[in-house]
């Protein structure tokens, strides 16, 4: 493995990315397509890591994460996205939340900031992460 | 750490909890996109190098490549095989041997060496007819 894909888990312990992924919105084929893109992603070099697998979403902020990053996947007509960063000095990508994505407009809307509160959760010690779940 | 046993274990739950839809379709078509970019990139060829080996337009390799618009015949997996000089395997196989490859899925999965580089075969190595295919049955029997 080139590299580790680890979920985010909160303060209360859910592992939000495999509680996203579970949801009954989103088919079981759907949910196929984005972990089995996980395990490849996780076998490649970063420097593969580019579109249409991934592509990078927003400026630097925080002091553990490179940036916002986004899985990108397409199944049934849908845009699929998992937004992450990747950890500072680690082979290690963290997915942070779930998404989904029409007219270039990210649902929800407040997934970035979403995102960004549970990396400054993760910096304080109030989240912490686990290998991806491919249940 | 998850284990690849861990790994294989959590897909085979999946399995047994959600059914089996999507998982076949799924592995092809994202292991065999990424084996394409892979492959191509490290023999330091353009996507119009590929398609002009393999006799497809640039268009057709650039869809390949990305798994989210894919889709594979095994008449244009031939194609690629013969351009990149490398094996082909298209069979049925039990589920648990599926589940096995996603689980310890690795770098050298992916990116498929030529016959020539082959390391075990590199002095034995067959000669290639002008598509690029080779000549002789491979490895020889016996």
């Amino acid at each position: 493995m080139a590299m580790r894909f680890v979920d985010y888990v909160d303060g209360r312990g859910e592992n939000v990315i495999q509680a996203w992924l579970n949801q009954r919105t989103i088919p079981v084929r759907a949910k196929r397509q984005i972990n089995a893109r996980i395990r490849v992603l996780a076998a490649l070099p970063r420097h593969h890591h580019v579109r249409p697998h991934m592509a990078p979403l927003a400026d630097k902020r925080g002091q553990a994460c490179e940036g916002l990053h986004e899985i990108r996947v397409e199944s049934g007509g849908v845009q699929y996205r998992i937004i992450g960063c990747y950890a500072a000095g680690r082979d290690e990508f963290i997915m942070l939340a779930g998404a989904t994505e029409r007219d270039r407009r990210l649902i929800p809307h407040e997934v970035r900031q979403q995102a960004f509160h549970r990396l400054a959760d993760l910096e304080s010690g109030k989240g912490s992460t686990r290998d991806h779940d491919d249940r | 750490v998850t284990t690849t046993t861990d790994k294989y274990d959590q897909i085979w739950r999946s399995l047994a909890s959600d059914g089996r839809d999507g998982f076949v379709e799924a592995e092809i078509v994202e292991a065999l996109s990424a084996q394409i970019l892979v492959m191509r990139e490290a023999r330091g060829w353009s996507r119009a190098d590929l398609a002009q080996r393999a006799g497809l337009s640039p268009a057709t390799i650039r869809r390949l490549e990305d798994p989210n618009r894919a889709t594979y015949s095994v008449d244009v997996l031939l194609r690629l095989a013969a351009a990149f000089d490398v094996g082909l395997q298209v069979r049925f196989v039990p589920f648990s041997r599926l589940v096995d490859a996603a689980a310890d899925l690795s770098l050298d999965d992916l990116a498929v060496p030529s016959v020539a580089d082959d390391a075990p075969h590199q002095s034995t190595a067959p000669a290639a007819d002008s598509r690029g295919r080779n000549q002789s049955t491979y490895p020889a029997a016996g």
